[in-house]
C-alpha cells in the first residue's frame, strides 16, 4: 500500500510498484505529477518557444503512455522519460532544420538570436548571453551541457539517455563549456 | 529559469496530460467499434455479392437462347441415339443363333420343327 501524500510527487520506485500492479493510469498520472514540469524546462531550453514546447509535451506524454505497458522497470523512470523527451526534441529540431534548409552553423546562430525575440525570456543580460551561447552549440553539445549544467544530471544517467559513453559525454561537456566561456569572455571581459 | 510561462500553465498542462489515457481509451474504443462494424459490413457485402453471383448463375441457366436449345437438343438427340444404338448393337451382338435355338427349345418347340425353319 502506497501512502497518499497530497502535494508531494511520487518517487520512481513507488511509481514502478503502481505500474507492476497493472495500475497504468495511476502510474501515468504520477509520472505527469513528477516529471511534466522538469521535462517542460528540459525541452524549452532546447526549443526556446513556449508554443513548440507545449505541443511537444503532448507528443512526449502520449509516447510515455503508449510505452507504459512495455516498461519493465529495467531502467529508471527518470532516465526513460528523459530519453523519450530528448529524442522527441531532437526529432522536432531536425524536422524544423530540414524544413528551413539552412546550413547547420547558420541555423544554430539564428536559434541563438531568437532568444532576443522571445517575449517569454525574462533573464538578465548575463543569462541572456549564456542561453544564447548554449543555443549556438551543436545539438549534441547543447544536450550534454543542458543535462549537466541545468539539470545537474550524472554522466551515468546521461549515458543511458543519450546512448553515448561517459567518456564521450565528458569530452562533449568540456568542449561546450570552453566554447561558452570563450564567447562570454569576449562579451563581458574586453 | 529565465523563461516565463503563462499564469497557471503547469496546473493546466498536468490536467491536460492526465486526459491522455482517457482520450486514448475512448479513441481505442471508437477504433474497435469501427473495426467491428467494418467486419460486419464486409460480411454482409460478401454474402450479398455471393448471393448475387449465384442468383446470376441461376438466371443465366434460365435464360436460354434459341441457339442454346438447338445445341442442347442436338446433344440430347445424339445422346439418345447413341444410347439406343448401343442397346441395339449390344442386343444383336449378344444373341447368337445358338441362343435363339436354345430359347425355342426352352419354350417347347420341337427339334423337327426347328429343322424345318
Amino acid at each position: 500500500m502506497i501512502p497518499k501524500r497530497s502535494n508531494e510527487p511520487m518517487k520512481d520506485n513507488e511509481i514502478i510498484i503502481l505500474l507492476k500492479s497493472g495500475r497504468l493510469e495511476a502510474g501515468f498520472n504520477a509520472i505527469v505529477d513528477s516529471y511534466s514540469e522538469r521535462l517542460y524546462w528540459h525541452v524549452r531550453r532546447f526549443l526556446g518557444s513556449h508554443d513548440d514546447t507545449n505541443d511537444l509535451m503532448q507528443d512526449i506524454f502520449l509516447k510515455i503512455w503508449k510505452g507504459l505497458p512495455s516498461f519493465r522497470g529495467d531502467s529508471q523512470i527518470y532516465t526513460w522519460v528523459y530519453r523519450i523527451a530528448t529524442n522527441e526534441a531532437l526529432t522536432f529540431l531536425n524536422k524544423k532544420g530540414s524544413k528551413t534548409g539552412l546550413d547547420v552553423e547558420i541555423a544554430d546562430a539564428l536559434k541563438a538570436d531568437r532568444i532576443d525575440e522571445d517575449p517569454g525570456f525574462n533573464g538578465d543580460s548575463l543569462q541572456r548571453e549564456l542561453h544564447k551561447a548554449v543555443r549556438s552549440l551543436p545539438e549534441k553539445q547543447q544536450l550534454v551541457f543542458n543535462l549537466r549544467y541545468f539539470d545537474e544530471m550524472k554522466y551515468e544517467d546521461m549515458s543511458q539517455i543519450t546512448g553515448t559513453s561517459v567518456g564521450a559525454l565528458k569530452a562533449s561537456y568540456h568542449h561546450a563549456y570552453n566554447k561558452i566561456k570563450e564567447r562570454l569572455e569576449k562579451i563581458f571581459i574586453h | 529559469m529565465p523563461y516565463s510561462t503563462p499564469d497557471g500553465y503547469f496546473e493546466g498542462l498536468k490536467a491536460g496530460l492526465k486526459m491522455i489515457p482517457v482520450r486514448e481509451k475512448s479513441h481505442t474504443k471508437v477504433l474497435r467499434m469501427i473495426a467491428r462494424y467494418t467486419a460486419i459490413a464486409a460480411s454482409v457485402a460478401l454474402i450479398f455479392t455471393a448471393g448475387r453471383f449465384f442468383a446470376g448463375k441461376a438466371a443465366d441457366m434460365n435464360e436460354l437462347t434459341e441457339e442454346d436449345y438447338i445445341v442442347f437438343s442436338d446433344e440430347m438427340t445424339n445422346a439418345i441415339y447413341q444410347e439406343s444404338y448401343t442397346e441395339q448393337y449390344a442386343s444383336t451382338r449378344q444373341l447368337t443363333e445358338e441362343d435363339y435355338i436354345e430359347y425355342l427349345i426352352y419354350t417347347g418347340v420341337e427339334i423337327e420343327e426347328l429343322e424345318q425353319l
